[in-house]
């Protein structure tokens, strides 16, 4: 009998083993489902050691110098063919490939932050997969269905410039714009992400049915397809076909002419590698959003980094989509504090429901594949610094749900915020120090202190009015008390004065009208400088930014008032879409004063001690001009109108 | 002869048991090498991931091999493709295709090939007899070709019969796609 066991044991193992684990058929490739979100959109699948792993054990052995057989007629080894093609050895294979990168800093899509260095392509796909929230195994999969990149022995340079397939239209060269291997995978990664929080803008969508083509060529026909789920939605606006029949029907090799194999080969190789792309997670999640504001209205949004000075609160809100089978209820799904798990908050406060638990789900239940609220507030602890506050969702006595690495930074200020009141006038008594300025109501006119010794009226970033230049060492503008509006320099000698003396608590006005005037107490005029402008005025827009300086508060425009660009008092540079914030410069709280459009074109936002802020690095194109155009993106153009710079914001709402 | 046969009988026995021994033996060292192997193997080539699931560690197969290379045939052809394009005059645009994806009484989707681009428009037109309606958007990049914007008309259209037509333009490239909408 034991014999028996055992005979029968070799038998069971050879099968076990030796055979293919299952015979994949093309009748399982569902169309509408392709994969699941919850697989695709779950970056803590492999770490860098599972991914470094998994790309080792795919080519045992690299052909670095390309010596095996090339199978070539006329080219006897690799290294001829190659050669032949311009791809000469040496060849590196993704296993030990490296790249020196920038990194990426978050953004709308991609919630995390990449770090320069140099990286191995396993850490890379690893930090992309960690900032983007997309798995390490789509992405290992995406560069094995674009370029054959995970089982190529002896791969050529194009195939990791163009990794991911990013930015290459069939039957035209590739975008160079996009050109490297972390390139290539962070972009594919944060398409990803847009085609799930701007899924309005594309093509196609989760719970949708559309039309998907067999293959570029149109009379290829192709079919409705009702699809699933955000990814599979995601996967056909990447690669916009479906397998037809014939690809189906030889499922590792070719079809016919109207064949094509993108999503047919992404199914296939995720199965292959990785098992089902299906689902069977009870809860998980997926990050839709997260937002901080200044009131509980949630009217007031931080637009960078959010600040809070001790004692004082801010509002959360933080939206997330069910990715599990089983419905959200309210009274067990809460968000807790994550990293470690049950951390004690200290920015907690009375409205969380302890100390470790912020909140609780918003609606009273959310299906699966729907998204849904928590809101709460912090309370700013009493030391000053940058925090970063980790959250994971978890159903209470149930399970915590994967962890995204959700988190808030939040700056904890001893000092006030700036204040918000608009200075418009200069009352009897007050004073402007050197880079203050007063700004009219309707913000298109502006009189600045200049650094460079010079007291300007700006209307519409045009200067109408001036001092002349005085001199470096201006120090501060007065309205006196004896009603003479003084310009003084450094040791307090008058540079430029209005001769208005003898009018006890005159006040300086800057009106909507684009006029600076000098007021009596009974409202007489004493003097102006009769900039008025055209009648029209007050339906001016400023859709571009040509020369001079930008100031807080002041913005340009698109002349359908949709999308804006404004330099707010808080000093971030941000531009906004009918919807929510496009883009920043982030710089809030660090005391910006001023954007400059220089003569040498760099845009540049400057600080109160005249240090740069933020530039866009565009000081060799010569003269140039910053426009807001209708699609919704910021353009820097020089005077060939070829663009130097641009927020790559087109066609985002 | 009768006892000199018991002894042969026996001996044969003897033979036939040490033979039996023998070759269980060496199926049962045979049999535990092999799910030594085995299992070795199957601890070496599968692992398990965070989310449960196991990941395939052998080597490539021959298949991927094989396609791993006929990609660089891909590469080669599509590099002599490129090359040997015709040079299009300033004066000509690249004629692409438009490809429409959905079409409503409320609106039109749609994503152009061959090119990938910021700033192009798209036109969609909508004929009906004496009715015609025009809107527009912008094209932008989208992975490897170009998305038009949604296009939403300014009421829904009535009941009947609408040619819809997309058309995208841009400083390099143009094209467009015709299809029937039946609004009932």
């Amino acid at each position: 009998m034991f014999v028996l066991a055992v005979a029968l044991g070799i038998v069971f193992a050879a099968i076990t083993f030796s055979a293919p684990v299952s015979a994949l058929s093309g009748s399982d490739f569902n169309a509408t489902r392709i994969i699941d979100d919850a697989l695709f959109f779950s970056p803590n699948t492999m770490n860098s050691g599972d991914i470094q792993a998994f790309l080792s054990a795919k080519v045992p052995a690299c052909d670095t110098n390309g010596t095996q057989p090339s199978g070539r007629t006329g080219y006897p080894t690799r290294a001829d063919w190659g050669r032949a093609n311009g791809y000469a050895p040496p060849y590196t294979c993704l296993k030990d490939y490296s790249q020196s990168i920038q990194g990426s800093s978050a953004d709308s899509y991609c919630g995390g932050s990449v770090s320069a260095g140099t990286k191995s392509a396993a850490q890379i796909i690893y930090d992309v997969s960690q900032a983007c929230g997309v798995s390490s195994k789509v992405m290992i999969v995406l560069l094995q269905k674009e370029q054959s990149l995970v089982t190529d022995e002896w791969p050529w340079s194009i195939q990791y410039r163009s990794a991911t397939g990013y930015g290459c239209p069939d039957t035209a060269p590739c975008d160079a714009e996009y050109y490297g291997f972390f390139n290539q995978v962070y972009n594919a990664a944060r398409q990803f992400q847009r085609y799930v929080k701007q899924s309005g803008l594309f093509n196609y969508t989760g719970g949708k049915t559309n039309f998907v083509q067999y293959n570029p060529n149109a009379g290829c026909g192709g079919s409705n397809v009702a699809i699933q789920n955000q990814a599979t939605a995601g996967l056909y606006n990447y690669t916009p076909y479906q397998p037809n029949q014939a690809a189906l029907n030889n499922l590792y090799g070719t079809g016919d002419s109207c064949s094509a194999y993108g999503n047919r080969n992404f199914w296939r190789m995720y199965i292959d590698w990785f098992g089902s792309p299906l689902s069977t997670v009870a809860y998980a999640w997926m990050y839709e959003g997260q937002w901080a504001y200044s009131d509980a209205a949630r009217t007031q949004q931080f637009t960078s980094v959010p600040t809070v000075a001790p004692g004082e609160k801010i509002y959360m809100r933080i939206k997330a989509r069910n990715m599990g089978t089983q419905t959200w209820d309210s009274s067990f799904l809460r968000l807790g504090t994550s990293r470690s798990m049950d951390r004690v908050s200290q920015f907690a406060e009375a409205g969380w429901l302890s100390s470790v638990r912020p909140a609780q789900l918003t609606e009273a239940s959310i299906a699966p594949g729907q998204i849904g609220t928590f809101d709460f507030a912090i309370l700013g602890p009493s030391s000053a610094g940058t925090y970063n506050e980790y959250f994971n969702i978890l159903a209470e006595n149930r399970a915590w749900l994967n962890d995204l690495g959700l988190y808030y930074t939040v700056n904890v200020n001893s000092v006030a915020n700036p204040s918000n009141t608009l200075n418009t006038s200069l009352n009897s008594g007050a004073s402007l120090n050197r880079d203050d300025y007063l700004l009219s109501p309707d913000s298109q006119s502006v009189l600045a202190v200049q650094r460079d010794g010079n007291l300007v009226l700006y209307s519409n970033f045009q200067a109408v009015w001036n001092t002349g230049a005085l001199g470096g060492s201006t120090n501060r503008l007065v309205m006196q008390t004896d009603g003479n509006l003084v310009f003084y320099d450094q040791n307090n000698r008058t540079l430029w004065s209005s001769q208005t003396n003898n009018n006890p608590g005159a006040r300086l006005v800057l009106q909507t009208d684009g006029n600076l005037v000098i007021y009596s107490t009974s409202n007489a005029v004493l003097w102006a400088t009769y900039t008025t402008h055209n009648p029209n005025h007050l339906n001016y827009i400023n859709t571009t930014f040509k020369t001079g300086a930008l100031y807080p508060r002041q913005s340009i425009d698109t002349t359908d008032r949709r999308f804006r660009l404004v330099l707010q008092p808080d000093g971030n540079l941000v531009l906004y879409s009918p919807n929510r914030a496009l883009w920043a410069t982030g710089t809030d709280g660090k005391s910006a004063a001023y954007l400059a459009m220089q003569t040498d074109g760099n845009l540049v936002l400057y600080d109160h001690n005249n240090q740069p802020l933020w530039y866009t690095n565009t000081s060799a194109v010569g003269k140039s001009y910053l426009a807001m155009q209708t699609d919704g993106n910021l353009v820097l153009y020089n005077l060939l109108n070829q663009h130097t710079w641009l927020s790559h914001t087109a066609g985002s709402l | 002869m009768q006892h000199k046969k018991q002894k042969n009988t026996k001996r044969k026995t003897t033979s036939s048991t040490s033979t039996f021994i023998i070759i269980a033996t060496l199926v049962i060292i045979l049999g535990l090498a092999s799910f030594w192997f085995f299992t070795r193997h199957r601890t070496d080539k599968v692992t398990t991931t965070a989310d449960g699931q196991g990941i395939n560690l052998k080597p490539a197969t021959r298949t991927e091999k094989e396609e791993a290379d006929a990609h660089k045939d891909q590469i080669v052809k599509n590099d002599q493709a490129q090359t040997n394009l015709p040079t299009t005059p300033a004066s000509q645009k690249k004629q692409v295709p438009v490809v429409i994806t959905e079409i409503s009484d409320k609106g039109v989707r749609s994503y152009v090939t061959g090119v990938f681009e910021e700033g192009g428009t798209c036109t969609a037109v909508a004929n009906k007899g004496d009715s015609s309606f025009t809107k527009f958007s912008m094209g932008f990049e989208n992975a490897s070709y170009t998305q038009c914007a949604p296009i939403n008309w300014d009421s829904p259209l009535n009941k009947g019969t609408w040619t819809i037509t997309v058309t995208y333009k841009s400083a390099s490239a143009e094209g467009s796609q015709t299809k029937i909408l039946e609004v009932k």
